[in-house]
């Protein structure tokens, strides 16, 4: 059984006209001590995402409109909220992108640090201080008993984001969010905040789901990778497979937007025409055709599912592509293709 | 007389900003830049990365005079900016602009597009109305925007439309300079490419000269000639992009390369990270000497009591540091093989 399995996962929010749906049909799973990555552009529904598993979608701005969220077996969607305090923090934790507004500015860290300590392991003040001290330390913040006394202000950025870890980490969770926790950071301090996630994540095998619109940071981290575009999830599989056999056109451009500093300098990038739809304004069919090069008429007319690609059929990699199909049932692509310019001809 | 290969020549620039003190009715002097030296060559796209607060932005607006600065002098064209009176400098603000990051912040958003790059035509030129509009949508065009734009407001633009305005509103009085200040940071990767591809080829039909500021080393690389790295207000190496990224001699350039992601699980499983230990120091208190020390592994007793000095290497770029990494040549880009400390 996955440590956590998300089922066909919708979400809403309310809009001028009506609602828009952020997230719609999400499945996915994340093993125990397993790091799975959620990437996209802004708009795409990965952090709306994190926020549904984690019951953040308050009403009437937004609602959980279908699905479930089996967190160990247990559908976290349908827990009183009491039940599902006491899942967060020792079940599921969360890092956000910007530690200065998760943090409270007008308490030290330790404070801070012990509070969850005592509420959810229920230690005794001196306890949860000694304590407090330890994860500070496993986090590498040096001088770790005096930064006790500190207020957030007074922390640089990478300071917070390990301070925001050591929470997270502080009561033994199975699983931790971690949405776009290094995107505020400068390189070699997010380079610092990565290596220490990944080696607390091992050391602790604490399962991770790593949100990020940055495919790099992606490379070096996840073992499993989920593309999100327009509210769906349009590509799934090993990391390896993703980068060396992406299957989408979406990923493609992805891929081919970002000029890498191991190849040698070459032509111009070759960037996604147009830009996202507006979530009020999906278009029918797939939701990536009005920018695909490779798009047939089928594409505008109905929706692709999410299935096993034929290139790779033994890695558990999945696409949302008409083009990807197996040749004999009408496909037309193949990932030979995403180096070729795409001919418009319909065959 | 042969033309200055130099378009803009910057020396021993520095500029302060005055910070409240705690404890105190005067303010504390927080010096952002301290003594950068630059050459900007006709033609050329210049890079200049480095983390924030390194001053990388503050150097380019001191150098359009944005920000007067506290000491130095810029040099345009022949031309000294820093004791340019108001109105001989405006005259040259024609021939350099700026382009900024956020492309929500910098336009009007009760002027149509059309108004708004129109707007720097009538400080730089006696163009009638006619005239302007004409030269508006002929820029408007020139940067990917279709004509059916022109009497919209910016609210109906998404992020990557707005900041082909920005570009258009800088463009449009045909500068000869363009300071591009972090232009695609704010944009979704998709998006960035479009950009990014729009000036490279803006800057090939215009002959642009350029100063690219960014902190996303891979696409300095792909859009620069040259780069100059900066650290905590000091220019730390400065030569052919190439060259630099082949074979980085400050150790600060070093560890930035190797921080940067690659977006290929092999590559990032078998390369060897140099992870720099610690904070960037406040500038408000900056290190004696080398201001890289605090966080170099090389770092040696010299380095706390002397600054070292921009000084030209073999490949014939500049480096300021004591203890230079040594320059056997590579095959590949440093940020693969970057080795341990």
């Amino acid at each position: 059984m996955a440590l956590l399995e998300v089922r066909d996962l919708r979400t809403e929010f309310r809009a001028a006209r009506g609602s828009v749906t952020a997230v719609d049909g999400v499945s996915f799973t994340v093993d125990a001590g397993e790091m799975v990555a959620l990437v996209g552009e802004s708009g795409c529904g990965k952090s709306a995402t994190a926020q549904s598993i984690m019951g953040l979608i308050v009403p009437p701005a937004g609602r959980v409109t279908g699905g479930q969220v089996l967190f160990e077996g247990r559908d976290l969607l349908r827990l009183r909220p009491r039940e599902l305090r006491a899942v967060r923090g020792k079940g599921i934790a969360m890092i956000f992108q910007d530690p200065m507004t998760s943090l409270n500015p007008v308490l030290t860290i330790g404070r801070q640090l012990t509070e969850s300590l005592r509420l959810h392991l229920g230690l005794r003040r001196r306890a949860a201080r000694s304590r407090a001290v330890e994860l500070l330390e496993m986090v590498r913040i040096p001088a770790a008993e005096s930064r006790l006394g500190s207020y957030p202000h007074q922390l640089s950025g990478g300071m917070r984001q390990r301070v925001m870890i050591a929470m997270a980490l502080s009561c033994d969770p199975r699983l931790i969010l971690a949405d776009e926790i290094t995107t505020a950071l400068d390189v070699t301090i997010q380079a610092q905040i990565l290596e220490l996630l990944r080696d607390l994540a091992r050391e602790t095998r604490t399962a991770v789901l790593f949100i990020t619109h940055d495919l790099g940071v992606v490379a070096g981290m996840a073992e499993r990778v989920n593309v999100m575009y327009a509210g769906q999830i349009v590509e799934r599989a090993e990391t390896v497979d993703l980068f060396h056999r992406p299957q989408m056109p979406y990923t493609w451009g992805l891929l081919g937007s970002v000029p890498r500093l191991d190849l040698a300098r070459g032509g111009r990038l070759r960037p996604i025409a147009g830009r996202p739809p507006e979530l009020s304004e999906m278009p029918a069919g797939c939701r990536f055709a009005p920018r695909c090069a490779y798009a047939r008429e089928t594409c505008q007319q109905r929706t692709p599912e999410l299935i096993a690609t034929h290139e790779t059929p033994d890695r558990g990699q999945l696409t949302r592509c008409w083009g990807m199909r197996p040749p004999d049932q009408g496909g037309w692509l193949s990932t030979q293709d995403r180096y070729a310019e795409p001919s418009t001809e319909e065959s | 007389m042969s033309q200055d290969p130099n378009l803009v020549r910057v020396r021993d620039l520095a500029v302060d900003f005055k910070v409240p003190k705690r404890g105190s009715l005067l303010p504390a002097r927080l010096r952002a830049v301290s003594g950068v030296d630059l050459d900007i060559r006709r033609g050329e796209i210049i890079g200049v990365v480095g983390e924030s607060g390194c001053g990388k932005s503050t150097t380019g607006r001191a150098i359009l005079q944005l920000l007067r600065p506290s000491r130095g002098t810029v040099t345009f064209d022949g031309t000294e900016l820093t004791t340019l009176r108001r109105g001989p400098l405006r005259a040259m603000r024609r021939r350099m602009q700026m382009i900024f990051q956020d492309p929500y912040a910098s336009l009007n958003p009760r002027m149509t597009i059309g108004e708004l790059i129109e707007e720097p035509l009538l400080v730089h030129s006696d163009l009638a109305s006619a005239g302007r509009r004409a030269k508006a949508l002929e820029t408007m065009r020139l940067v990917g925007l279709s004509d059916q734009w022109h009497d919209r407001y910016p609210h109906e633009f998404s992020g990557g439309q707005r900041q082909r305005v920005g570009i258009a509103r800088a463009l449009v009085s045909n500068p000869e300079f363009v300071v591009a200040d972090e232009p695609v940071s704010a944009l979704d990767v998709s998006v960035q490419a479009q950009i990014v591809n729009l000036l490279e080829q803006l800057q090939e039909e215009l002959g642009l000269t350029m100063m690219f500021i960014a902190h996303d080393l891979a696409v300095v690389r792909h859009l620069c000639d040259r780069i100059a790295v900066m650290y905590l207000g000091t220019v730390v190496e400065v030569g052919v992009c190439e060259e630099i990224y082949r074979r980085p001699r400050h150790p600060y350039t070093k560890a930035l390369l190797s921080a940067v992601p690659i977006p290929d699980p092999v590559v990032e499983t078998r390369r060897q990270r140099l992870i720099l230990t610690g904070d960037v120091p406040s500038p408000l208190d900056p290190p004696s000497g080398c201001r890289f020390r605090t966080r170099c592994w090389k770092a040696q007793e010299v380095c706390a009591t002397r600054a070292p000095a921009l000084t030209a290497t073999a490949e014939g770029h500049q480096v300021a540091c004591h203890f230079p990494e040594n320059s056997e040549p590579r095959d590949q880009p440093a940020a693969i093989v970057a080795g341990g400390r």
